[in-house]
């Protein structure tokens, strides 16, 4: 098996990698040539408009689609063409788009499906507790039908979710999307708590200001293809993306 | 307000939850056993009520149960709809038809062939779950209902080819030898320990029928069960989870369709004669009408409904020959249609007034007695 990169110069390899991937839905080329890199302890985040292939990039990641051209890796290992609960299995794990909770669960099982491939009754006792400090909000209301949660509060379900299967990459596909203004915040300063826990995160926006305010690094995709690529600070200075992503701030 | 409340899917599938359970389950029992006995008694209740029409709808009910139940587990479960129900009490048929003691048969034990016929309706099962993985709905409606007819055209050739149009005949089964020092089993007339008559079966189909809904229960609590309500409200989240939802949707075919192939076997054996005409499409409706009435989402629902199913028409029989009704004519011309047309109307009531079913009725019964008597 092909081992991923080592182009960090200081010996790390990343834990998740995308290589050279383009992604079709039959005819239609979505991704082109989309390359990728993600490194242990980052945050970084995939930046685009509407219908760009953002959410293609993590599908392909997760083997809901497979790269015509391309690979991913996981930890150096080749994980495309695994089927999904195996790339799952080896440790990503994803907030989807639209949260996608179990309605007629209640929320203390929504957690406990999170952990639905572990048996360390211990370690997801822990990482319960872990949530519940992340989000006092959740174990109010661990017994009610997750169906009848509000939207922030589904948000929170959702991420939590996401952890009990004790990820190491965790991807979210537009956590701020229909969350008023304050929650988006609080929404970010959730994911930089995940981070500093030791999750590595990949998380795809469209809020631009508030996703390269938390990142390490950032992407750009633009009509399936990366049209930019680095560090956050230097994305929010890049006159280009001021334009096109940040509004005109100045 | 010391009633404890059904907040959890876990909780719905607890068969026996409090203290009172177990009294419950002593009088349950007790009753169970002392059901038959009673019906046995000579006797002519007021108004020709029909005592010993009873025996045979209850034994009836006891072998639908695991079908309902199965088909619950499939449906409300796991949310995979299924109209092949029917096929599968034929491969039971044919199972008991090819390897048991019936009119071409291999004559093997009948306790030999009902587990076996668990096997094949497992395989069999996982195999017409096949197009689940790509469609769903009312496709899968359809995928299922071909498989409906094909089982009957299977019967059918196995009939003309090996006993005639006649159909075939399922001889009774014997009660194995290691039971027959039971002080309650005794040899009939002829010193044969043969299981024949509704009083025999009913002893029979009681340990069978229970031992069925618990492996369902069962099932439905493991991490697969989980898995299965996980798929009905969510697939795309459950795969996220790292549930192999292919895996999953065939494996609740398997074991839904090996329940309903065991009471296929077990009802033909109690019926004891089958031919390709004993299958219709309704047989679906009737599991449906057992399931919502009963109760959709539950394991004991389904037993309610095989009851209500079984039971109901028994009543309105005894109803119609009243003395009251005789001047009504129609009513006896159009006796199963007005049986219908009162289970349309029941399904009806249930849908407005009590989704949860019967098995909900029930409920509600033992918080209102766990309550008592300060009411909320
Ligand atoms: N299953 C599919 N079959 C065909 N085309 C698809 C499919 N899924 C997505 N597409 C198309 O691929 C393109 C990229 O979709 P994608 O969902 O990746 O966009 P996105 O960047 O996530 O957009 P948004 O921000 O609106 O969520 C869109 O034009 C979409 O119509
Ligand atoms: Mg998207």
């Amino acid at each position: 098996m092909e081992t991923g990169a080592d182009r960090g110069g200081d010996g790390r390899r990343p834990i998740l990698e995308l290589r050279d991937v383009d992604t079709h839905y039959g005819p239609i080329q979505i991704l082109k040539d989309v390359t990728i890199e993600i490194y242990p302890g980052e945050i970084v985040c995939l930046l685009g408009g509407n219908a760009s292939g953002k959410t293609t990039t993590l599908k392909t990641i997760l083997g809901y689609v497979e790269p015509s051209h391309g690979a991913v890796f996981l930890d150096g290992e080749e994980i495309s063409g695994l089927p999904t609960q195996e790339r799952v299995r080896r440790g990503i794990s994803m907030v989807p788009e639209n949260r996608r909770l179990f309605k007629r669960m209640t929320v203390r099982e929504n957690l406990e499906m999170g952990a639905y491939l572990r048996d360390d009754r211990e370690g997801i006792e822990e990482d319960m507790e872990r949530v519940f400090e992340l989000f006092p909000r959740v174990k109010d209301r661990l017994n009610q039908r997750a169906g009848t949660l509000s939207g922030g509060e589904q948000q929170m379900v959702a991420v939590g979710r996401a952890l009990m299967a004790r990820p190491k990459v965790l991807l979210m596909d537009e956590p701020s999307m229909g969350l008023a203004p304050v929650l988006v915040a609080q929404n970010f300063e959730i994911i930089e708590q995940i981070h500093e826990q030791g999750t590595t995160v990949f998380v795809v926006e469209q809020n631009a200001n508030m996703a390269l305010s938390i990142a390490d690094r950032g992407y750009v995709l633009q009509t399936g293809q990366i049209v930019l690529a680095d560090t956050a600070s230097a994305l929010l200075e890049n006159p280009e993306m001021k334009k096109a992503y940040l509004g005109e701030l100045e | 307000m010391s009633g404890k409340y059904v907040n959890d899917y876990r909780q719905d599938l607890r068969l026996f939850r409090t203290t009172p359970k177990k009294v419950l389950l002593v009088v349950g029992l007790l009753a169970a056993i002392a059901l038959p006995y009673l019906i046995q008694i000579q006797w002519t209740p007021p108004f020709g009520f029909p005592w010993k029409a009873w025996a045979k709808a209850i034994n009836l009910a006891l072998i639908w149960s695991i079908g309902a139940a199965a088909f619950n587990l499939l449906l409300g479960y796991t949310g995979q709809i299924s109209t092949a129900h029917a096929a599968f009490l034929i491969l039971g048929a044919l199972t008991g038809a090819v390897l048991g003691e019936a009119s071409a048969g291999l004559g093997w034990s009948f306790w030999l062939v009902l587990p076996l016929g668990g096997v094949v309706g497992a395989v069999i099962g996982a195999l017409v779950g096949l197009p689940a993985l790509r469609v769903r709905g009312l496709y899968l409606f359809m995928a299922t209902l071909a498989v409906h007819f094909a089982a009957i055209l299977g019967f059918k050739m196995y009939q003309v080819a090996q006993v005639g149009f006649t159909g075939v005949r399922y001889f009774p089964p014997e009660v194995p030898s290691f039971l027959h020092w039971l002080p309650f089993v005794t040899p009939d007339a002829n010193g044969q320990f043969l299981i024949q008559g509704d009083f025999r079966w009913y002893f029979v189909l009681v340990p069978i029928t229970l031992g069925c809904l618990l492996f369902m229960v069962n099932v439905l609590r493991s991490a697969e069960g989980r898995a299965f309500v996980a798929i009905r409200d969510n697939d795309v989240a459950a795969s996220l989870l790292g549930i192999n939802v292919a895996r999953t949707k065939l494996l609740a075919f398997a074991v839904s369709s090996a329940m309903v192939t065991i009471s296929g076997v077990l009802l033909s054996f109690f019926v004891t004669a089958r031919s390709d005409e004993s299958w219709s499409i309704e047989i679906i409706l009737d599991v449906a009408i057992m399931t919502v009435v009963g109760g959709f989402s539950t394991i004991v629902g389904g037993v309610f409904g095989a009851f209500f199913f079984f039971m109901t028409p028994v009543l309105f029989n005894w109803i119609r020959d009243l003395p009251l009704f005789d001047r009504f004519t129609f009513i006896d011309t159009y006796g199963s249609q007005i049986d219908l047309a009162i289970f349309g109307v029941a399904i009806v009531l249930v849908l407005v007034f009590k989704p949860e079913g019967l098995a909900g009725v029930w409920e509600d019964t033992k918080r209102y007695f766990r309550t008592w008597p300060f009411r909320y």
